[in-house]
């Protein structure tokens, strides 16, 4: 059941799009390829869809092989970045296109219309041409086309990134909300984290048409598989310190140029195990507080840095620190009392430490 | 206390304009003026006026002369030739410009060749083609018969026989049309969303349906376009008729153009080819907003 990739790979002439791509979807499940642009996450999409071809390897929709099969035949819908409208359509007829084509009844096509468009809210604006409406009621007609036809799975390709900030919040919850009441596997395409972290049952991280890490948002925030899950999850990202490990009687550390950390029991262990001289420390901007303000708690690292840039969000504040030179960023609760171009002592917290190889660029654990 | 009037007279913001602009329009003004519609005046003028067997003299017979057009046999005649080529060669250099371009649209190595060979018709001339003609279409020594014979289709004296001739000259016409009409379909298709394709064939659109709700309604300001100057280029066609037949056999071709050229030139009646040129510029005129108003209705613009 769902969809599933074995093995599929990707050669545009010279360049590798999708190298060696697996990747499963449970039934009813909604999973997002999250990735940069150039990841391969659009070509994932676009062979499951069989808009493309795959170099080698074979896709599964519901169990069955569809690698050979044309588009029509996968009984697949998929909702375009530009929503690709049928311009001289009404909305009526663009819904009502897929049915059509596949020679649905008049009373019953006219039924499934309406309902889908009640669904989606669209009601009235039926007889009007796509020229006639706002971007966020285009995006809602493609979904109605998507959802009409029932299929076994929705592709969705970045489907929210033409609409504003605040629409697409609001499109968002509609999203998750219309996947709750349809229960259909659905592959979401995006680069925007925040889709992913918010939509995604599970979301799959993609890099250079590699499968990085697959896993549920919190799973993928806080057990980034490798350097480049770290890096790219979160915002502000996350920062890093490379230093050699040294193991004594008081413990292990990580003696960085800026900072020494001291590792708590769980991570020596770790650390232990690994055959690297050298690990790289990585710690989330909320990791970091003011040592004045939590004196009281037991600390990895303490330092002196200077407060570059105060940037207040209103519920918080992404100080951005200057440590011997080089910038990172901590995210303060906004009552906190930080000013621009002080010198504060801050701590990290211990068991926020992550780990690296930095030959592998694996986390070790 | 007058304010305003103490303040320096402005000029309007329109005349402030139209003096900025007027040296850009000037030069193509005058040559419009000079070459359409001092001829145009002139020709509406002359077309009130009879003139003598020698061209001479022009007495005013008002609008007598525009009536005669309207009702005289031989106008009608020509008129009803033209409609005739104009719906050949409409009909053959779209649909033939259409087919064309839907061939050499998509991305093939090489393509770039038979993009150039469908299209070089536009950069021949009106007398090269038809001379070319002229020998294709020559019955003892010319190709299409030749052709033809080969596949046991009797020979037609293309030029001479009053049934051939104006379907011979109209496919002389669309190969010449052909080019162009090749060209500016080419460019719409290239327009066209390729995510429009991608969305109907995941709708399940086979390549008749795509055809039918993508290209065509995506296309249809392109063809209204070729179309209609299609109808312009048939009204106004001399050349190849001069050269390939002469208005003949038995006026079989005589367009209005041709008759045009006729009365003024070889009957030096210019006072009568006045009133049919004026005549053949309503007609043109009221066909255009006729496609245009059509356009309104079954052409789609994004």
């Amino acid at each position: 059941m769902g969809v599933r990739f074995d093995q599929v790979s990707k050669r545009f002439g010279d360049v590798i799009a999708l190298a060696d791509f697996s990747l499963e979807v449970e039934d009813g499940e909604f999973m997002v390829l999250l990735g940069p642009s150039g990841c391969g996450k659009t070509t994932a999409l676009r062979i499951l869809a069989g808009l493309e071809e795959p170099s080698g390897g074979d896709v599964y929709i519901d169990g069955r092989d569809v690698t050979d099969l044309a588009p029509q035949d996968r009984d697949i819908a998929m909702v375009f970045q530009n929503y690709a409208l049928y311009p001289h359509m009404s909305v009526y007829d663009n819904i009502a296109f897929g049915l059509r084509m596949r020679h649905i009844p008049r009373h019953e096509l006219d039924s499934l219309v309406r309902e889908a468009a009640a669904m989606l809210g669209l009601q009235d604006l039926l007889k009007r041409r796509p020229g006639q409406l706002s971007g966020g009621q285009r995006q809602r007609v493609a979904l109605g086309r998507a959802i009409v036809r029932r299929p076994k799975a929705f592709l969705m390709d970045e489907p929210l990134s033409n609409l504003d900030a605040k629409l697409r919040a609001q499109t968002r919850i509609e999203l998750i909300r219309l996947h709750r009441t349809l229960q259909t596997t659905a592959v979401y395409v995006t680069h925007d984290q925040i889709e992913a972290m918010t939509m995604g049952q599970r979301i799959a991280v993609m890099d250079g048409g590699m499968l990085q890490q697959v896993g549920s948002p919190q799973d993928i925030y806080e057990r980034p598989a490798n350097l480049f899950v770290a890096e790219f999850i979160g915002t502000p990202a996350m920062s890093f310190f490379r230093g050699p490990l040294r193991d004594s009687a008081a413990g292990v550390t990580v003696d960085t140029p800026l900072i020494s950390f001291a590792l708590d029991p769980a991570q020596a262990s770790v650390a232990r195990t690994t055959s690297a001289a050298e690990v790289v420390v990585g710690v989330r901007p909320e990791h970091i507080e003011l040592a004045v303000e939590h004196a009281d708690r037991a600390a990895a690292a303490r330092f002196d840095a200077q407060v570059d840039v105060v940037e207040l969000l209103g519920n918080e504040i992404h100080a951005t620190l200057l440590i011997d030179g080089r910038s990172i960023v901590c995210r303060l609760d906004a009552d906190q009392v930080v000013r621009q171009g002080a010198t504060e002592r801050f701590q990290i917290a211990p068991p926020h430490l992550l780990l690296f190889d930095p030959a592998t660029s694996r986390r070790l654990e | 206390m007058t304010v305003a009037a103490a303040r320096p007279r402005r000029r309007s913001p329109w005349l402030r304009q139209s003096l900025a602009a007027a040296p850009f329009v000037l030069p193509s003004l005058a040559l419009f003026c000079v070459f359409v519609f001092y001829p145009l005046v002139r020709s509406i003028w002359l077309g009130f006026h009879a003139t003598d067997p020698f061209g001479r003299r022009e007495v005013w017979v008002g609008i007598d002369q525009y009536r005669d057009v309207l009702t005289s046999s031989d106008f009608r005649h020509s008129l009803i030739v033209t409609g005739q080529f104009a719906l050949y060669t409409v009909i053959g250099s779209t649909g033939l410009g259409l087919y064309l371009a839907l061939l050499v649209h998509r991305r093939l190595p090489g393509i770039i060749l038979f993009r150039t060979v469908f299209t070089s018709t536009v950069a021949s001339s009106v007398a090269v083609s038809s001379v070319m003609w002229l020998l294709l279409l020559n019955p003892g020594v010319g190709v299409l018969n030749y052709v033809l014979g080969q596949g046991g289709v009797p020979a037609a004296n293309w030029l001479t026989d009053p049934k051939w001739a104006l379907p011979a000259i109209a496919m002389t016409t669309v190969w010449m049309n052909v080019g162009l009409a090749t060209i500016v379909i080419l460019a719409g298709l290239q327009n066209i969303p390729e995510e429009l394709y991608e969305s109907a064939r995941v709708d399940g659109a086979g390549p008749w349906s795509q055809f039918v709700h993508v290209t065509l309604p995506a296309l249809s300001p392109t063809l209204l376009f070729v179309s209609t100057v299609g109808v312009i280029f048939a009204f106004q066609s001399f050349g190849q008729i001069d050269i390939l037949t002469k208005g003949g056999p038995l006026d079989s071709t005589t367009v209005i153009v041709y008759s045009i050229y006729r009365e003024a030139f070889l009957h030096y009646n210019v006072g009568l080819a006045s009133a049919q040129a004026v005549v053949l510029f309503v007609i043109v005129l009221l066909l255009t907003m006729v496609q245009f108003i059509a356009a309104q209705r079954w052409v789609f613009y994004r």
